[in-house]
């Protein structure tokens, strides 16, 4: 089809959603759309159960500790804040990476400058699993409560040697937060095998549910404050949050419609396996990558770390105009900085930003030539 | 009949309740728990056959949840 959408903005949110979650969505709306937690009649439990399963299904899928450590929250960034402003108190040293997204970033550095807490930045991107642990190890203080770490970056397909920096935490008892926002989905998450205390994910992303939702999974026995206190059906005498988990921090109406997708995007994921969706994102980003490598007027930024997310540059032209050429032709993807400081400044593209490709498990070969072609004809730009 | 209230507070191990005592067979049935059994104001449980109190109390510990009362009631 000519006029066919070409969207390989994937780290942005997944899209197209697939079929089984739009029907569910549907179906929640049209026939069971009751408010969890708000009295016991049949649309309220039935939401209740909706949204139990889609704890279950989270917990198997990163194999928490019990469903009931798995708690709603409306996106990745949200639940980013609750781990970083529920886990550290006055005097707390955390460490970040270099390549954290702005949601870890922009709460540590509120909570630096209201001189809550003291934080460093620890080498992480581009660099070896060795390279990463000395940096951390000397980064290390008596101080040190948590280490927030990207699990994939945003802007390259660099992931973080997780299972190694959990080991570390774990000796050196401080806890380890995962932000999984591009990694959920795509790589096996086993929060007991690797050591991670916290994880936050989106539900739109990696697990192809709807805008609106995301979640926190809590490992142990770790106890958060609460970012935002309300109502929530629960001790509703009381002045104060339950103490237990998960309504401790679900507050307010939760976005069933959000959960449901969710709920049915894990499935489709489970039931395509992960193994076989990382294959198939690789196969698409070497195509898209030795293509580009092919081209003079390109430049590939890290090309040999393998995976869902590729950014590059055009001699000559902005990340914003290549985008917007290729816009005018049904093609999308994401210029500029990505919401990463950090990671631009490790990269090297913190004057220029880049162009980003970023693969999900309904793009084709097709979408890469279609893609590669057009870059080709900006030849006449360059 | 008589019934039994496992009074849980959270919904959410109620419904887990719920799954486990359905994996036995034991049906049971979520419900709000009236003020005179939850002082702090709106709270679930689980209610039963009163018969199956000692199964319940057996399956519900192997889970992990721990109510904090049963209460027997007539119908």
């Amino acid at each position: 089809m000519k006029n066919r959408i070409c969207y390989i903005d994937n780290a942005a949110t997944s899209f197209p959603k697939p079929k089984s979650v739009i029907k569910e969505v549907e179906k929640c709306l049209s026939t069971y759309c009751g408010n969890a937690g708000r009295g016991s009649h049949r649309l309220s439990l039935q939401a209740a159960n909706k949204i139990y399963e889609c704890r279950e299904l989270i917990c198997r899928l990163i194999n928490a500790k019990a469903p009931e450590n798995i708690f709603f929250v409306p996106s990745c960034s949200y639940g980013l804040n609750l781990i970083t402003k529920g886990a550290l108190d006055l005097g707390d040293h955390v460490l970040i990476s270099d390549m954290e997204h702005n949601s870890v970033l922009r709460p540590v550095r509120k909570l630096a400058d209201e001189g809550i807490i003291t934080f460093d930045i620890f080498d992480c991107l581009l660099k070896s699993d060795e390279e990463i642990l000395t940096s951390i190890k000397s980064k290390i203080k008596p101080s040190t409560k948590l280490l927030i770490c990207n699990h994939q970056s945003n802007i390259c397909s660099f992931c973080a040697p997780i299972c190694k920096i959990g080991e570390l935490c774990k000796n050196y008892n401080v806890s380890f937060a995962l932000d999984t926002a591009q990694s959920i989905g795509h790589y096996n998450i086993d929060m007991q095998e690797m050591n991670i205390n916290y994880i936050s994910a989106p539900a739109h992303k990696g697990l192809y549910g709807i805008q609106g939702a995301g979640f926190v999974a809590i490992n142990s026995q770790n106890r958060l404050k609460t970012l935002i206190e309300g109502g929530n059906g629960i001790y509703s005498l009381e002045a104060h949050m339950p103490d237990f988990l998960p309504e401790r921090h679900e507050v307010g109406t939760l976005p069933l419609p959000a959960i449901v997708g969710l709920c049915e995007g894990i499935k489709e994921v489970n039931k395509r396996t992960l193994h076989e969706i990382t294959a198939h994102e690789r196969n698409l980003f070497r195509i898209l990558r030795d293509g580009l490598l092919n081209i003079d007027a390109v430049t590939v930024y890290a090309p040999d770390f393998e995976g869902s997310t590729l950014s590059f540059n055009i001699k000559n032209l902005s990340a914003e105009r290549v985008c917007s050429l290729l816009d005018e032709q049904n093609i999308c993807l994401r210029a500029g900085f990505h919401c990463s400081a950090l990671g631009h400044a490790s990269l090297g593209t913190k004057e220029l930003g880049t162009v980003r490709a970023s693969f999900g498990m309904f793009n084709t070969k097709n979408d890469v030539d279609k893609l590669l072609l057009a870059i080709n004809n900006f030849k006449k730009f360059v | 009949m008589n019934i039994c209230i496992a009074t849980i507070s959270s919904l959410n191990l109620s419904i887990k309740a719920q799954k486990a005592l359905a994996d036995e067979r034991i049906f049971c049935k979520i419900v709000s728990l009236a003020p005179s059994m939850s002082k702090r104001g709106c709270a679930y449980g689980i209610e039963f056959a009163s018969s199956e109190e000692r199964n319940v109390r057996k399956i519900l510990n192997r889970a992990g949840v721990y109510p904090s009362q049963f209460i027997q009631k007539r119908l």
